[in-house]
């Protein structure tokens, strides 16, 4: 109150007397540190330079006045109250306070205040001296520094993926919290090389091996393998790290990230596995396909030899009716020639004339019936009707009834034969073997120019028989030889001679349905020879001993 | 005198013929395939040709087409084809090659006999307007 007195004589608002204000001032001006000093009533009795500046006032505008004055109403009550416990205990305090400047800012000071005393007129007189440390930018930079760590912490605590740190020598020296609710482990057991316990035993070693050589070389590590769970199964996880380096390039920390990959590793190997499946299926498919294409293939060659075939006999056919109408033509052509002859003749019928004309015309009919004959033979070698019966007989004596009823008709050829070295009796068809030879002889005769030689050889060879009938004659071509008992089949040597194409054809039939067989040499122009083979069975030729 | 030359494998048949002609007043030559025939034109100039078509060694088409190739003299010889060949691309490819008439084996000599007259009739006209230029 006392002070209020001081106060008012020198000017209206509260203050000290100027020679207190000048001592406060010798005191207090050049302090360190914004200083303040306070009377008993929490009156600004004095502010140093440095403390003006800080809160942006005037000396004058302040002195005598209180916190409330300058401070919202809260503020200025908590300084006042520490201004009193400082007065009243005489105890110096430090206290960190947020105080806001006149611009409105917030600044935070570490305030220290101490009760001091000034002398006065009426002996000395309490006052506080307060001392601010302005530890705004302080705060702030810690503050900062707290945000930027939370931040950190939480990017690694909230990140999907587990970070991990090592040291230069590859030993886990922290990892992220993901860890353990990844491996169901605690933290402190991943560190070190505590983490390789919770591998898969098929994947630790590779993993061991590959770890432990990144670490030897400084090289990116990155690899994916299985981690067990907390419930005893294993997830599959991608593994990568990398190695911070010092100013000299010395590897001083790993850094590493793990990254939980199960799903889609399991859709990869899922995708490989069915991919594989897949190009299997398809290779498994594209052989079948070849196989089947082959097939297909064969079957088409197969179909068209058939066609070919086929195209062959129906030419052969063709060729065949052809040549049928001709050869019965030819024969009906002479019959008609005589008949028209007997009628038209304008000399005497002489009975020489009716002879011949008799001949002509018994010949062309004995023609027609052979040619009947062997179209019949023919029909029914395709219908499967032709019967053997065999009965023990000559073919000696066969073979020379045929050559001599040849040389009967083919007086223009000599034949000849040899025929001593044949058994005494064989099991033949007597009619069917006769018209095997009659067939034989009759092409020798055919196709071998007026005035050479058939000769007609038989022989015994062990179980076998042996005929041969050769000729001189005009031959066959080589290529012809394989197809000559083919049905209808003629030889390009035999253009423009008469003949069916059947015969041969019979004659291979008839031989075979006697167990035998039957072979052809030829050289075109110089001749050819047929080869009769018939089995022999020797019980025969006991029973006729 | 007219001389016809016969070309036939079959011999009965081209005896029958030759007697016809004969009986008629030709001279005949004869010859049993193409290659016989054609040695026969050469050397004997007949008037007219009757041919067989199926014969061994040359056959009567191969006659005809030498003729007109390498024997052009003989070219306007009438040829009449005698054939046991009844189907029609026969008959057409002889006709084609040039020759006089086309028939077919049994033949009806008055039929026969009716085209040689008139190739003879022909020739003697052909031969008589010659002489008279």
């Amino acid at each position: 109150m006392g002070s209020c007195e001081i106060d008012h004589d020198s000017s209206c608002r509260p203050g000290l007397q100027v020679p207190q204000r000048d001592l406060l001032k010798d005191l207090f001006e050049d302090a360190a540190r914004p200083t303040i000093i306070k009377d008993d009533q929490s009156r600004f009795l004095f502010i140093n330079s440095k403390a003006c500046e800080m809160f942006g006032l005037d000396l004058d505008e302040i002195l005598g006045r209180t916190d409330d004055d300058f401070l919202p109403a809260d503020e200025a009550a908590r300084v006042r109250e520490a201004d009193a416990r400082v007065l009243a205990t005489g105890k110096a305090c430090l206290i960190e306070e947020e105080i806001t400047a006149p611009d409105g800012s917030i600044l935070t000071f570490q305030t220290h205040k101490r009760r001091s005393f000034v002398p006065t007129s009426e002996g000395k007189k309490p006052i506080v001296v307060v001392v601010i440390y302005d530890i705004t930018e302080l705060r702030h930079a810690e503050q900062v520094l707290r945000a930027s760590e939370e931040h950190y912490r939480s990017l690694i605590e909230l990140h999907p993926q587990t970070p991990w740190v090592a040291d230069e020598e590859g030993n886990v020296i922290e990892v992220g919290p993901g860890w353990q609710d990844a491996s169901g482990r605690d933290v402190d057991e991943a560190m070190g090389r505590g983490w390789h316990k919770t591998l898969h035993p098929d994947d630790l070693p590779e993993v061991v091996t590959k770890w432990e050589a990144a670490v030897r070389t400084g090289t990116l590590f990155d690899m994916i393998y299985r981690i067990g769970t907390a419930k005893g199964r294993y997830r599959w996880y991608r593994n990568r790290a990398a190695p911070r380096r010092d100013a000299e390039g010395r590897v001083v920390r790993w850094y590493g990230l793990l990254e939980d990959v199960h799903d889609r590793q399991l859709a990869l190997k899922a995708l490989e596995t069915s991919e594989r499946k897949l190009r299997q299926h398809r290779d498994e498919l594209e052989k079948v396909v070849q196989i089947r294409t082959a097939e297909v293939r064969q079957k088409n060659i197969e179909l068209d030899r058939l066609l070919q075939h086929e195209r062959g006999i129906n030419a052969l056919q063709r060729r065949f009716v052809a040549m049928i109408s001709h050869e019965f033509r030819t024969p009906l052509a002479v019959i008609d020639g005589a008949a028209q002859r007997l009628t038209r003749t304008k000399a005497a019928v002489t009975p020489q004339f009716l002879e011949d004309k008799a001949v002509q015309i018994k010949g062309a009919v004995a023609r027609m019936v052979e040619l009947m004959e062997s179209i019949l033979a023919a029909g029914r070698l395709e219908m499967g009707t032709i019967a053997i019966n065999k009965e023990a007989s000559s073919l000696g004596v066969v073979l020379r009834q045929c050559i001599a009823s040849r040389a009967e008709i083919s007086k223009s050829h000599t034949i000849s034969h040899d025929l001593g070295a044949l058994p005494e009796l064989q099991m033949i068809d007597k009619a069917a073997i006769e018209r095997v030879f009659s067939n034989l002889l009759s092409n020798a005769v055919k196709y071998s120019p007026p005035g050479s030689q058939i000769h007609v050889a038989g022989w015994r060879d062990g179980r076998r028989v042996r005929v041969s009938v050769t000729d001189a004659g005009i031959g066959v071509d080589a290529d012809d030889l394989p197809k000559l008992f083919e049905p209808y089949f003629r030889a390009r040597s035999a253009t423009g001679i008469a003949g069916t194409g059947i015969g041969l054809n019979i004659v291979k039939e008839i031989v075979e349905l006697h167990g035998g067989s039957i072979s052809v040499e030829s050289t075109l122009g110089r001749g050819t020879t047929f080869t009769v083979e018939l089995p022999f069975d020797e019980c025969i030729e006991k029973q006729s001993a | 005198m007219i001389s016809i030359l016969c070309i036939d494998d079959e011999t009965e048949l081209r005896q029958i013929l030759v007697e016809e002609l004969e009986e008629a007043g030709f001279r005949t030559l004869q010859a049993s395939n193409g290659r016989e025939g054609l040695d026969m034109i050469v050397s004997h100039w007949p008037d007219l040709v009757i041919c067989d078509i199926s014969m061994p060694v040359m056959s009567g088409h191969e006659l005809l087409a030498e003729i007109q190739v390498n024997h052009p003299e003989f070219a306007r010889t009438p040829f009449i084809m005698l054939t046991a060949l009844a189907d029609r691309d026969n008959m057409l490819s002889g006709l084609q090659a040039g020759a006089e008439a086309y028939f077919t084996k049994p033949v009806d000599f008055d039929l026969l006999m009716s085209k040689v007259v008139g190739c003879v009739i022909r020739i003697e006209n052909e031969r008589r307007m010659g002489q008279g230029l």
